[in-house]
């Protein structure tokens, strides 16, 4: 049973962890989105892509902004996105 | 991925290279005024596919070493900056061994001028499915060394560069 177990049919799931705590604070002090609330996406987009991930979604409220992430493969061709293929379909 | 103003947690699974993006928050978060590491942690869980994941967590001396060039290239040595690095599994005597004293569950580095830190050149590799690791930066007002942090590719330099610092 567990010889059968492959990287293909199953999935990396352990996670790795990285927390940074920045300052000096007086400079986020105050309300609304400043510090590091105030990059802008395509930032985000930049360096997250040296970790090899991508953005799905984005969730905020008052205090942070949630990102959902995903794995970018190292397939470039891979059809992960069906919408891709949709001036395809529109030919049928 | 969260981000508050003065905090990120990046949580990633699978074949991400999570370290890769150490010196680059770095560098957005001195765009954005925050120019010091309060805190800054680490930690995995075990791979269950070692084999596959890729530089700098290949392999156990890779994501070490880098942690190492992080933690020392943030510690300002000269404002008499602890460095204080866990390991927070039994599995590491030898490592600990390479650090400190024996029996020692942490290590920690004061002033360089009468303790300059013996840095590991070589680790023990334990095998990477028993190996959960967790090392812990905890310190006040560190201030960036840029010019360090630039330097992340030459691997063979990370900790010459580092004890430079000390020496300064």
């Amino acid at each position: 049973m567990e010889q059968s177990l492959s990287y293909h049919d199953s999935f990396e799931g352990p996670e790795k962890l990285l927390e940074m705590w920045f300052g000096p604070l007086d400079n986020v002090d105050g309300a609304g989105k400043l510090g590091l609330r105030k990059v802008e996406r395509k930032v985000w987009d930049e360096m997250l892509s040296l970790v090899k991930c991508s953005v799905l979604n984005v969730l905020s409220n008052d205090y942070f902004d949630a990102y959902l992430l995903r794995l970018v493969t190292p397939q470039p061709h891979r059809p992960d996105d069906f919408t891709e293929n949709l001036p395809l379909l529109q030919n049928y | 991925m969260f981000v508050w103003n003065a905090r990120i947690i990046l949580k990633t699974c699978g074949t991400t290279t999570l370290l890769k993006a150490v010196p680059r928050l770095l560098e957005i978060a001195k765009e954005v005024g925050l120019t010091s590491v309060d805190n800054m942690f680490y930690s995995r869980k075990k791979f269950m596919f070692p084999e596959k994941q890729l530089i700098p967590h290949s392999s156990f001396t890779h994501e070490v070493r880098s942690l190492f060039f992080f933690f020392f290239a943030l510690t300002d040595f000269s404002h008499r900056t602890k460095l204080q690095v866990e390991f927070l599994d039994g599995v590491f005597g030898k490592l600990h061994n390479n650090l400190e004293t024996e029996g020692s569950t942490s290590s920690k580095f004061g002033s360089p001028s009468t303790h300059p830190p013996i840095i590991p050149t070589k680790f023990h590799v334990p095998p990477l499915k028993l190996a959960p690791i967790t090392i812990k930066l905890s310190s006040l007002a560190l201030n960036f060394q840029s010019s360090l942090i630039t330097d992340f590719s030459h691997n063979s330099q990370w900790f010459g560069l580092c004890v430079g610092k000390v020496e300064r």
